[in-house]
């Protein structure tokens, strides 16, 4: 077949037909999805068997972060879903020119792609401010991981200051009387590890889908897409609705323990 | 868009998305923010056991609209639904059997203790008893890192050091006291004995352990200029 014969502009040169294509690229982009999935599992793993190790410790920890946060952080990231998924709608219904009136979908065309993206891309910027802020405040009262974590016979008192201890106070989690003074369980450092490297890690996510956002919405407003060709928004909506789920999964099991 | 293709085979040819209306989006959405509330609304409630159950059940309802609805994969191929599912199937398995193991290290010993059988200690990760009760310490060489200790005497490393790296010796260095970076043990390995000017000043700072590793190292200089 003569190259010009071959297509429509967006149909790659190794590709028969757009379905195939489009078929092609779902099927990368859901074995991408069932890697992320497994990547992640190891960290949901690790999070089951500490949790059965250390309940007390994990217990203490939840009540340290806040579920008003969190729940914050979950409807904005369910609203940048819907938006994402809003997104891929107008992009499939494409211009409509030529189309009566009545026969019209609403909410469909370039435009509207466009501002379900900018308002996916807000929503992603917000989710990161809340955890700026949830960070800062952790970074501050001196639960960081590990190492950074006091030291043993922590004293939450005199090392993370009188703040953390009313909150200690406040959660009920300062059962742990040794010395005259109040402690923490030791393990309450594996729980801020699991915390910092689970939500860092789909913090990272969320920052590479902001950066995948500027991208495709740059195509749009370029006019690369139509009813025809859509399949960049549908696999960039596809990566963000994972993200999306696997934050619907960390809320409670970080924030919501007992 | 089909018209826009007179084409033979225009249903193998032409991608026909399915179009979901925004009906059905803004009432997945509607539910997803109900199941939130109630995923909130049952930790309140504090159901003890249950509620870890109870949180996972209800995460997995929202990913299934999720999936379903907003992945589209209640109108996708089912081959993309075969990795979706399958990659969850997988994640059941991988937990499942390491908690199996996890969970079931040791005998049951005093004060809720697991004791390894074979060994007659704790079974690994269930110390952590004793050291909520103060009993076990789980860095014993932490608590007696404070203790004063002689400082080695100063070598004739010193001069031989000197010898051999000239251009770092300068008004900083005592020439009676040892010199010690500050820097931590591990980095003194692959600093060896150099960064004098940086870290000649520290000496207050330096750990015993560094003391007895640089004095070392020293001698070890020394042997060589020999």
């Amino acid at each position: 077949m003569a190259h010009a014969d071959h297509g429509p502009k967006y149909l790659a040169h190794h590709f028969d037909t757009p379905k195939q294509q489009f078929e092609s690229a779902k099927l990368g982009m859901w074995l991408f999805l069932a890697q992320e999935i497994l990547f992640f599992s190891g960290l949901f793993v690790a999070y089951g068997v500490f949790r059965t190790w250390y309940p007390e410790s994990f217990s203490v920890g939840s009540h340290l972060l806040d579920w008003k946060m969190g729940a914050l952080n979950t409807v904005v990231l369910l609203f940048s879903s819907f938006t994402a998924a809003m997104a891929v709608r107008a992009a499939q219904i494409g211009e409509q020119t030529g189309v009566p009136e009545k026969d019209q979908h609403k909410l469909g065309g370039r435009k509207w792609t466009s501002i379900f993206l900018i308002i996916t891309f807000f929503c992603a910027a917000g989710f990161m401010v809340v955890k700026y802020l949830e960070y800062s405040h952790k970074i501050h009262v001196g639960t960081l991981p590990g190492q950074f974590f006091g030291h043993p016979g922590f004293d939450m008192a005199s090392v993370a200051g009188a703040e953390f201890y009313e909150e200690m106070e406040k959660a009920g989690a300062l059962a742990y009387e040794s010395g005259g003074h109040a402690t923490v369980p030791f393990h309450l450092r594996t729980f801020f590890g699991i915390y910092f490297v689970m939500t860092g890690l789909h913090g990272i996510h969320v920052l590479i889908g902001m950066g995948l956002l500027l991208w495709i919405l740059k195509r749009n407003a370029s006019g690369e897409f139509s009813a025809e060709y859509n399949t960049p928004v549908d696999i960039f909506a596809l990566y963000w609705h994972l993200v999306d789920l696997i934050w619907i999964f960390l809320f409670p099991l970080l924030y919501l323990i007992d | 868009m089909a018209d826009a293709h007179a084409h033979d085979h225009d249903d193998d040819y032409a991608v026909h998305a399915h179009i979901t209306s925004i009906r059905t989006y803004v009432l997945i959405f509607g539910a997803l923010l109900f199941l939130t509330g109630l995923t909130v609304a049952a930790y309140n409630i504090r159901l003890g056991e249950l509620n870890l159950t109870v949180a996972v059940l209800i995460a997995m309802v929202k990913s299934s609209l999720v999936g379903a609805y907003f992945m589209h994969l209640k109108y996708d191929q089912r081959f993309n639904v075969l990795f979706f599912v399958g990659s969850l199937i997988f994640v059941g398995v991988f937990m499942a059997y390491t908690l199996n193991d996890t969970d079931h290290r040791g005998e049951e010993g005093v004060q809720g203790m697991r004791v390894d059988p074979a060994t007659g200690n704790f079974a690994y990760g269930t110390a952590t008893v004793l050291s909520e009760t103060g009993e076990f310490t789980p860095f014993p060489e932490a608590a007696d890192g404070d203790d004063p200790q002689t400082q080695p005497a100063p070598s004739e490393g010193d001069e031989a050091e000197a010898a051999q790296a000239p251009d770092e010796v300068d008004g900083t260095i005592d020439g009676d006291a040892p010199r010690v970076p500050a820097a931590p043990i591990d980095e003194m390995g692959e600093q060896g004995v150099e960064p004098l000017d940086e870290h000649g000043e520290a000496h207050d700072e330096q750990t015993d352990d560094a003391v007895a590793e640089d004095a070392a190292e020293e001698e070890a200089v020394a042997d060589d200029a020999e």
